[in-house]
C-alpha cells in the first residue's frame, strides 16, 4: 500500500524545497513536510541499493535522523534532493561496508526470503530489465538509481556527483543507447 | 538522445523496476512519529523557538549572569556542577544526569551456573536506560531483550526505544587487552520509554524461557529495585566529571583526529574524538593508541566494549566548500584508557596508524571457462592504483567453497586470487582487497604474507549461478594501512584537575 507519492497532496510542491528547508532549519518541527516530500523516493533509491525491506527501512530511517540533524550544516542552494541523496548514499556505503563482514549464510538466509521486489521480477520484462541492469557499470547503474529510484532532475545528480548538468544530460543519453541496445537484444 | 527522448517503453520499463518495492505505510508512518519526537526533543532542549538574534540576546544575557555567578560562588564550584550535568555511565553512554534516578550498585542473581546482573538502570527525565548481563548460558543461546521489561505498582511495560545485544567480554587483566577476546556471557542494552515521575520502585523480571536449567518456560526472576537520585550516589563507576578538550587536532595523510571532550574518573578516562577522512575514504578505524600526560603514562587503551548511544552513530557528510573542491566525512569514536592522573595539567594521544577502506569501482574479467574445475589456474593482469599504492591482481584460482568458509553452505567451485603489492611503500601498506558480493558469494580474511607482499584474497562464488565461461567480477573496496603518529595535545583546565573526582 502507498502512503506517500513524491508529489504527495499534503505537500504543496509551489513551495520549493529550499523554503521548507528554511522552516526546518528554525523550527525542526517544520521538518515533516520535507520528510513527506522526499520518504519514499529515499526509500526507493536506498532499497535499490541494499535489496531487502529490513535493512532499507533501517537503512532510510538512519538518512532522516542524520538529515535532520545535519539539516543546520545544509546551506539553501538548490539541491536539498541531492544533499539527502548524498547522505542516502553513505548511509548504503556504511551498510554495505558491515555487510561485506557478514558471513555468506547471511547472504543464504536472504535470499530465501522472497521480497515483493523478487516477486515483481518474475515479470518477465522486468527480469529481461534486471539482467540488463547487471551488464551495465555500476556508474551507470547508481545513474539509473538517482534518476529513476530517487527522481532526480539532471541538475541535481550533477549536484551530487560533482558533475555539471550538461555532463549529466550527456552521460544519460549514452546510457539510456546502451541501455535500448541491451534491452532490445533481450527480445521483451 | 538525452534520457527523456528515449523510448516511452523503457522509460516506464526503469520506472516500474525502480518503484516496484515501494515502503509499507506502517513504516512510513512510524519513522515520521520518530522524526516529530525527536524534533519535539530538540525543540525543548536547544530552545529553537524564537529567532536567532534573539537567541543571541538571551546568550549574552546568559553570559553575563554566569559571570556574575562565578564572581560570587567561585569558578571551581559553578564548572564542576555544569560538567556534572551529563555523564559516562559504562554499557550506556553519555546520559542526561540531571533530574535522574539510578540503582546504586548492580544487582545479581546466580543459580544452576547461570548469573543474571542488571549492572546499570538509569532513569532520566527523558528515558530509561539499562545494561543487563547474562552468564552461564550456552554461546549460542542469544536472550531476546524482550523477554526483560520492568513492572512498578500500577504499571507494567515502556515502549523501547533501541536496543543492543551481544557478546559480553571481561576487563583487560593488568597486562592490558589480548589479541582476541573471548566472551564470558551476554549482554543486553536498552533503552525505553521514561519511568512515570516519583516511580522510584520498580520490579525488572527476565523470563528465561528455558535457558536455566530445571526450569519451566513460564518461570520468571524477578528483581525488586529501588532507584536513588543519582546526586545522592557514590558514583565512582561513572564518569562524571569531563571538559571540552577545545580544538585539539592532529592531521596526517588528510585524516583528521580531533579531541572534542574528555571524561575523568579514578577508574578510567575516556576520549571522544572526531575522525574526518576525505571523500574516497568509505570507512576508517584506528589502531595503536595511547594517552600520555605532563605527569605520566602511557596509558593503554582498555577494551570498551560498546556503548548503547554508539549504535547508529552518524557519519556526517560535508559538501565541497566550492566547485570540485574536496568533500569529507566524518564520525566520532570513543575510547577508554586505564586512568591517568588527575592532577594532570596537558594530555597527547598519539595514534599509530589509520586502516584506512578506499572505495573503488571497477570491475574486471575472469575467463573461468564452461567446465570450472577445482585447481584451475587462470592468469590475470590486472592492476591499479590506490592513494598512489600499486595494487596487482596476478591470479586466480578455482578451489572448493567449503576451503574459504568450511561453514559455507554453498558447495562448489570458488576463486581464489593472488594479489601483490609493495609489502611497504615508505608510509602505507596494503591490507585487504574486497569485492562486491555478487552470485552468493563470501569472503574470508585475506592472507597477507608481510616477507614477500603478496596477499591472498579468497573470493567464495557461486560459479553455478555465474554467468560461465566469463565472468566480470567487481572490486568493491581495498584497505590500506596508514602509518602516522597522529599527535594530538591539549591542555587539561585547571579547576577540571582541582574538582575532579
Amino acid at each position: 500500500m502507498r502512503l506517500l507519492s513524491a508529489q504527495d497532496p499534503g505537500v504543496p510542491l509551489a513551495v520549493d524545497d529550499d523554503e521548507l528547508v528554511r522552516q526546518a532549519q528554525r523550527d525542526l518541527r517544520a521538518f515533516a513536510p520535507l520528510y513527506r516530500r522526499f520518504a519514499v523516493r529515499v526509500y526507493r533509491y536506498v532499497y535499490s541499493r541494499v535489496s531487502n525491506v529490513a535493512d532499507a527501512e533501517e537503512t532510510t530511517s538512519q538518512v532522516f535522523v542524520d538529515a535532520m540533524q545535519g539539516l543546520q550544516r545544509y546551506r539553501p542552494r538548490g539541491s536539498f534532493a541531492g544533499w539527502l541523496l548524498a547522505i542516502a548514499r553513505r548511509r548504503c556505503a556504511d551498510h554495505y561496508r558491515r555487510r561485506v563482514h557478514s558471513p555468506l549464510r547471511d547472504d543464504l538466509a536472504d535470499a530465501s526470503s522472497r521480497s515483493p521486489m523478487d516477486q515483481a521480477l518474475r515479470n518477465e520484462a522486468l527480469q529481461g530489465l534486471a539482467r540488463v541492469l547487471e551488464k551495465l557499470s555500476e556508474q551507470e547503474r547508481e545513474l539509473l538509481r538517482l534518476r529513476y529510484a530517487a527522481e532526480l532532475s539532471h541538475r541535481e545528480i550533477g549536484y551530487l556527483l560533482g558533475r555539471n548538468e550538461g555532463a549529466i544530460k550527456t552521460a544519460m543519453s549514452r546510457l539510456m543507447h546502451k541501455a535500448r541496445a541491451l534491452w532490445e537484444a533481450e527480445d521483451v | 538522445m538525452s534520457d527523456e527522448q528515449a523510448p516511452l517503453e523503457l522509460q516506464s520499463a526503469l520506472q516500474a523496476f525502480f518503484h516496484a518495492q515501494e515502503p509499507e505505510a506502517r513504516f512510513l508512518e512510524a519513522l515520521g512519529q520518530r522524526l516529530i519526537e525527536r524534533a519535539d526533543t530538540g525543540r525543548r532542549a536547544v530552545s529553537s523557538g524564537f529567532g536567532r538574534a534573539a537567541a543571541r540576546y538571551v546568550l549574552a544575557g546568559l553570559g553575563v549572569a554566569v559571570l556574575a555567578v562565578l564572581l560570587v560562588v567561585g569558578p571551581q564550584r559553578v564548572i564542576a556542577a555544569l560538567a556534572r550535568w551529563t555523564g559516562y555511565v559504562p554499557g550506556l553512554g553519555v546520559v542526561e544526569m540531571a533530574g535522574a534516578r539510578a540503582l546504586p550498585v548492580p544487582v545479581s542473581r546466580a543459580e544452576k551456573g547461570v548469573t543474571f546482573s542488571i549492572d546499570q538502570f538509569v532513569a532520566s527525565p527523558d528515558e530509561t536506560l539499562l545494561v543487563v548481563r547474562i552468564t552461564g548460558i550456552e554461546r549460542d543461546q542469544a536472550v531476546s531483550p524482550r523477554t526483560i521489561w520492568i513492572e512498578w505498582p500500577g504499571g507494567t511495560g515502556l515502549r523501547l526505544h533501541a536496543d543492543m545485544s551481544g557478546p559480553s567480554y571481561p576487563a583487560c587483566g593488568p597486562q592490558g587487552c589480548p589479541q582476541v577476546m573471548q566472551p564470558d556471557g551476554f549482554v543486553i542494552r536498552k533503552a525505553l520509554d521514561a519511568l512515570p515521575a516519583g516511580v522510584d520502585e520498580v520490579t525488572l523480571v527476565w523470563l528465561p524461557q528455558g535457558k536455566v536449567p530445571g526450569t519451566t518456560a513460564l518461570e520468571e526472576w524477578r528483581f525488586d529495585l529501588i532507584l536513588k537520585p543519582i546526586g545522592q550516589m557514590d558514583a565512582a563507576q561513572w564518569m562524571v566529571s569531563s571538559y571540552d578538550a577545545g580544538v585539539a587536532s592532529g592531521r596526517h595523510h588528510g585524516i583528521e583526529l580531533r579531541v572534542n571532550r574528555v571524561f575523568q574518573s579514578s577508574e578510567a578516562t575516556l576520549v571522544e574524538m572526531q575522525i574526518q577522512v576525505p571523500e574516497g575514504i568509505a570507512f576508517a578505524s584506528i589502531h595503536g593508541v595511547l594517552l600520555q600526560s605532563d605527569l605520566g603514562g602511557p596509558y593503554r587503551p582498555t577494551w570498551p566494549g560498546q556503548d548503547l548511544d554508539e549504535m547508529g552513530v552518524p557519519l556526517i557528510a560535508s559538501t565541497p566548500a566550492a566547485p570540485g573542491g574536496l568533500a569529507y566525512l566524518s564520525w566520532s569514536i570513543r575510547q577508554r584508557f586505564e586512568p591517568g592522573e588527575v592532577e594532570a595539567r596537558a594530555m597527547t594521544l598519539r595514534v599509530e596508524g589509520v586502516e584506512a577502506r578506499y572505495s573503488r569501482d571497477d570491475e574486471f574479467p575472469v575467463i573461468v571457462g564452461a567446465n570450472p574445475r577445482i585447481g584451475d589456474v587462470i592468469p590475470l593482469d590486472v592492476r591499479f592504483e590506490v592513494d598512489g599504492l600499486p595494487i596487482h591482481i596476478r591470479q586466480a584460482r578455482i578451489v572448493e567453497a567449503t576451503s574459504i568458509d568450511p561453514l559455507s553452505k554453498a558447495s562448489g567451485p570458488a576463486l581464489e586470487f593472488l594479489v601483490e603489492s609493495p609489502v611497504r611503500s615508505e608510509d602505507r601498506r596494503l591490507l585487504q582487497v574486497w569485492f562486491a558480493p555478487n552470485y552468493n558469494q563470501t569472503h574470508a580474511m585475506p592472507f597477507v604474507d608481510q616477507r614477500t607482499g603478496l596477499v591472498t584474497e579468497r573470493l567464495g562464488l557461486n560459479l553455478e549461478s555465474a554467468p560461465a565461461p566469463v565472468i566480470m567480477v567487481r572490486l568493491a573496496g581495498v584497505v590500506i594501512d596508514l602509518s602516522g603518529p597522529w599527535l594530538v595535545s591539549w591542555p587539561v583546565p585547571e579547576m577540571h584537575a582541582r574538582d575532579g573526582p
